[in-house]
């Protein structure tokens, strides 16, 4: 999924970027409060990891600009401020969850699969489709016994597809979401990862049809179903 | 006329009878065990008679006790004080006589019928103050400075024989008594007696008393004088005398010494004066010098108690002088002599020679000049 | 705690009381004192109109009768003294010539005696055991042959006018024993109710928070509005301080925690990274930030122990020379590569009254903010001590950006940090160092160098 990070403190920020690219996905950061307000006006993310205390404009005002504009992207924020009053206030102003400095990552990785499920409507990080079990926390899928190879870019694109689960999703959308602004991207990246994904989802209940001009749909034999067997 | 000139004579016989007054052998009761340490010395003037009843209470309150009573006359009472006495204190005006005060012990307790005299020795601080719930029970008239006090009543009276006199002509008051003695058909022509005030302690304060009180008090001892009153320098004598029938009224004669006499059936009668009654106290002081004080407060605390009061009544026919027990002693005409400074007045020497000196010319002039 | 003087401590009823019953008792003296002469007079004055009635009384009786004296008493003479209830009464008449016509013919001779005087004199003296009072009146008339004089006196002991001039004494020292009562009790009351207004800030101030500080609401009677405001402006003052100490908590708990949680962060990305060049890199972030770390500590640590030494004032004779060196040797790192910091001192000794403690940690701070934030690229940075009249100044030159003028002032102030510098320190330094200055009655200058950079000039007072 496309993450904005906007964080001053340049080691966490790069340890905050380096982190969630490894899981997979596309992280673009931001160091300036009032660069990277301006950045959410025209570019839509996925996640938006907020930290309060930002040069020029900070983190609460950003926050409100966003929500003012009706702009509903999920924001974790972080913070070193410890009051309660700061996180009640960051929640009331639009944040959807709240981290204070300093955290254990895997709590940061996951809050931020919880704020990213949200659209989806999944409650948990574990998705059936019949024998095939897509692991969200892991990023891996299983068919039957059998663990499917997919790499980081591959697992997100089928993520990003999940998430459109029955309809169109555009190849700009898809490109808008797996790279971030730094990431180069060949022309035909996206093709070559739909051809390698629908190539091992061959036999599963999940596939892939193409809508030509329009983009991808992921189309499920059978319904999901979320929650431990 | 000749019985006049007789009858004249016998007065004057009765007059010359009358001798000055001399220092009496006092009679002397001794109550108690003889053995006993403590001992009571009284010397009053009241006969023995009359206080035997008293003295005898007291002693059955008090059976270890020896009281020896003594009796003597008011003045040798006070001239004896006077020469007893060896501290320094004021000379007395009044010159003491008698000698044989020496010979006697110091009284714990002097109890006279001579207010004034007794009032003369306070002042002139010769007796010792005592103060009881008894003696703060008695009325204000009845005590002085806590130093004498007044034991009990005497009311002055008229006393007639019933022989003589009927009971509805005897004279109710003294303007009665002086219209009857200015009665032109002289009903009581040589009969009428009263105190020798010349000689007698308690007739001199009775007059003296009267003369304040009564403004026809002059007229009276004239129309006594009149009338050749016969004097007599003591109750009995002229008691006596009333009860043989020689005098038919006496004037001013202690009610006890009467009632006394009707108890033991004599043909008395008593009228106590609606104008007024005078009502003389015997009173009791303790000496300075008294041996035994401690012993003369108890007798003068029975004495003012309840039962005291009641055993004096009964006893001495004395009137109660705590009206705070019996408030309707005092009521109507009696007027009760009152003790203090005012006294005094009376015993001086001149005043005293101006008063006998128009008390025997209203009384021994006219009496001289009778029989006519 | 400093003693106060016992007297400082008394209680404000104490302080109203203890004089008003000292007023009083020393009034009820007086008043005793005088009212007993009052009484006394008092007392004897009326008494003494009825001796003299009683002497006029008894002289009006006397009658001179073929050259001796004759005296009716009147009964009055001696019953107007009887309202003396238990007084003896004495009288004597003598004649001119001293015989007595009627009385107690001892009685104490009179002072002289004038013939013209109409009321009966009077005097005191002993008789019969007891002080009497005597009236005594000189009565002359005319005779057949002379004038014949008689002299009349009344005496009466003391009992009853005693006790009339005892009774006037203790009256009046009783109203004015009730007044003094009733007054202190109304001090007593008054002091309490009026104390009230007091009781009711004492009891709103109990009753508050620790952290509340805001104005008192009580109403108070105009004598304590003063005493309020000054503990409204004192509790306003401590509140900033409050408001302070709390900013800078925060703002240190701020500081501290992100360099912490870049710290972990870093160390956790290390801890998941494969990649040997990656882990370097994570490594080289967490020693940059222990660093960080190692000096908002140092700063803070400084900061607290100057606060602390400041309140305690331990000035003793220093050296500024030996104390600048020290300071060097603390904050220029040693090891390589290391900044270039040059030392200019031609002085041998600089002596000067100080907190060794405090002027070491000012310094150090100076020097490291040169280093710091005005060494960008390695470019030396110059510190020279030299005299300056009667003081010793202390130059540090830097090559770095300088201040905007803007900044001048408020660069002293905690927490802000200079342009340009991110999240480098906390920005301490400077306030601290202000404080150190100040406190050794110094002064302290920035200004912006004409060849580019920062220059800090400090004075001290030489000893």
């Amino acid at each position: 999924m496309r993450i904005l990070v906007i964080e001053d403190d340049d080691d966490l920020a790069d340890a905050l970027v380096r982190r969630l690219r490894r899981v997979g996905h596309a992280v673009d950061w931001q160091s300036d409060g009032l660069i990277a307000s301006g950045v959410l006006e025209y570019e839509h993310f996925d996640l938006v990891v907020l930290d309060v205390g930002l040069p020029r404009l900070s983190g609460l005002d950003i926050l409100m600009r966003l929500r003012e504009r009706g702009d509903k992207t999920p924001v974790l924020m972080l913070t070193a401020r410890a009051d309660i009053e700061d996180r009640v206030n960051a929640l009331d102003v639009g944040a959807d969850d709240y981290l204070g400095k300093p955290f254990d990552f895997r709590e940061l990785e996951a809050r931020c699969r919880a704020l990213l499920r949200r659209p989806t409507g999944h409650v948990s990080e574990i998705t059936r489709f019949g024998g095939l079990t897509i692991d969200g926390a892991a990023r891996q899928v299983t068919f039957g016994e059998v663990r499917l190879d997919l790499p980081k870019r591959e697992y997100s694109l089928l993520e990003i597809l999940l998430r459109g689960l029955g309809r169109v999703v555009s190849k700009e959308e898809i490109s808008h979401k797996l790279f971030a602004f730094d990431d180069e991207a060949g022309p035909n990246a996206i093709e070559v990862y739909i051809a390698r994904l629908r190539k091992k989802l061959d036999g599963t209940p999940l596939r892939i049809e193409t809508s030509r001009g329009a983009g991808y749909i992921l189309h499920a034999d059978r319904p999901p179903a979320s929650g431990d067997a | 006329m000749k019985t006049h000139l007789i009858m004249a004579s016998i007065a004057l016989a009765a007059l010359c009878a009358v001798a000055p007054a001399h220092a009496l052998d006092g009679e002397t009761l001794d109550i108690g065990p003889a053995e006993a340490t403590d001992v009571l010395t009284i010397d009053a003037s009241t006969n023995t008679q009359v206080f035997l009843g008293i003295l005898r209470d007291f002693q059955a309150l008090y059976p270890g006790m020896r009281v020896v009573y003594t009796e003597l006359p008011t003045q040798t009472l006070y001239d004896d004080a006077l020469t007893r006495r060896a501290v320094p204190g004021p000379a007395s005006p009044m010159a003491p006589e008698s000698a044989s005060a020496a010979a006697r012990s110091r009284p714990d307790l002097i109890i006279s019928s001579s207010m004034d005299l007794q009032t003369k020795l306070v002042n002139d601080g010769y007796a010792q103050p005592h103060v009881s719930p008894e003696t703060t029970a008695l009325p204000e008239w009845a005590r002085w400075r806590n130093e004498v006090f007044s034991i009990g009543g005497e009311a002055m009276t008229f006393v007639y024989n019933t022989h003589a006199m009927a009971a509805r002509d005897a004279p109710r008051s003294r303007q009665q008594l002086l219209a009857m003695l200015r009665d032109p058909a002289q009903p009581l022509q040589g009969k009428i007696g009263t105190y020798d005030v010349a000689h007698s302690g308690i007739g001199y304060m009775a007059a003296t008393q009267d003369a304040r009180r009564d403004s026809m008090a002059g007229a009276l001892w004239a129309a006594m004088g009149n009338r050749a009153a016969v004097v007599d320098a003591y109750s009995d004598g002229l008691l006596d005398r009333i009860e043989r029938g020689e005098l038919t009224l006496g004037y001013n004669v202690l009610e006890s010494y009467a009632q006394r006499r009707i108890a033991a059936g004599a043909p008395l009668g008593i009228v106590r004066p609606d104008d007024y009654t005078l009502v003389v106290s015997r009173v009791a002081l303790i000496p300075r010098d008294a041996r035994r004080p401690e012993l003369a407060r108890r007798f003068l605390d029975y004495v003012l108690s309840a039962r005291g009061q009641e055993t004096m009544q009964r006893e001495s026919r004395m009137l109660t002088v705590r009206t705070d027990l019996d408030a309707k002693a005092f009521t109507g005409a009696m007027r009760p002599v009152a003790l203090g400074t005012g006294l005094l007045v009376y015993l001086d020497d001149l005043k005293r020679q101006n008063f006998l000196q128009a008390w025997r010319g209203a009384i021994g002039q006219r009496a001289a000049s009778a029989g006519h | 705690m400093r003693e106060f003087p016992t007297l400082a401590r008394w209680s404000i009823r104490r302080r109203l009381l203890v004089p008003l019953c000292a007023l009083f008792i020393a009034a009820m003296l007086v008043l005793y004192v005088a009212a007993r002469g009052y009484g006394r007079q008092a007392a004897d004055t009326s008494y003494d109109h009825l001796l003299q009635a009683s002497v006029l009384s008894m002289t009006d009786s006397l009658q001179l009768v073929q050259g001796t004296w004759h005296m009716d008493m009147p009964y009055a003479a001696l019953e107007v003294l009887s309202l003396a209830a238990n007084d003896r009464v004495f009288y004597r008449v003598t004649d001119g010539a001293g015989r007595v016509v009627t009385g107690y013919p001892d009685l104490p001779a009179p002072p002289r005696l004038t013939a013209d005087d109409p009321q009966p004199a009077l005097f005191d003296a002993a008789y019969s055991g007891e002080l009497v009072r005597f009236a005594v009146l000189r009565h002359e008339i005319a005779g057949p042959e002379a004038n014949a004089v008689a002299i009349v006196q009344v005496g009466q002991t003391r009992l009853a006018r005693d006790a009339l001039a005892t009774d006037i004494v203790w009256r009046a020292t009783l109203i004015i024993g009730i007044l003094t009562l009733a007054v202190l009790a109304l001090v007593w009351v008054g002091v309490h109710r009026s104390l009230r207004p007091v009781a009711r800030v004492e009891r709103e101030l109990l009753t508050r928070q620790a952290s509340a500080l805001s104005p008192i609401e009580s109403p108070v009677p105009r004598e304590l509005v003063q005493l309020v405001a000054a503990l409204n402006g004192f509790m306003a003052r401590l509140a900033g301080n409050l408001d302070t100490l709390r900013v800078f908590i925060a703002d240190a708990a701020h500081q501290l925690r992100t360099p912490l949680a870049a710290l972990r962060a870093q160390v956790q990305v290390a801890l998941d990274e494969d990649d040997p060049a990656e882990q370097r890199r994570s490594l080289i972030a967490v020693d940059r930030n222990a660093a960080r770390l190692t000096r908002l500590v140092n700063q803070l640590l400084s900061d607290a122990s100057v606060n602390h030494r400041s309140s305690l004032q331990r000035f003793e004779r220093l050296d500024a020379v030996a104390l600048v060196r020290d300071a060097l040797q603390d904050v220029v790192p040693q090891a390589d590569p290391h900044p270039d910091v040059i030392w200019h001192c031609a002085l041998a000794h600089a002596p000067l009254q100080g907190d060794a403690l405090m002027l070491r940690e000012a310094v150090k701070n100076l020097i490291d903010n040169a280093l710091k934030h005005g060494s960008p690229d390695r470019t030396p940075v110059v510190v020279t001590l030299e005299r300056d009249d009667e003081s010793w100044r202390l130059t540090i030159d830097d090559q770095g950006p300088g201040i905007p003028p803007a900044q001048a002032q408020t660069i002293f102030d905690r927490f802000v940090r200079g342009a340009g510098t991110r999240a480098g320190g906390a920005g301490l330094g400077l306030s601290i160092v202000r404080r150190v200055v100040e406190g050794h009655r110094g002064t302290i200058v920035l200004s912006n160098r004409v060849e580019g950079g920062l220059r800090v000039s400090v004075r001290l007072p030489a000893a």
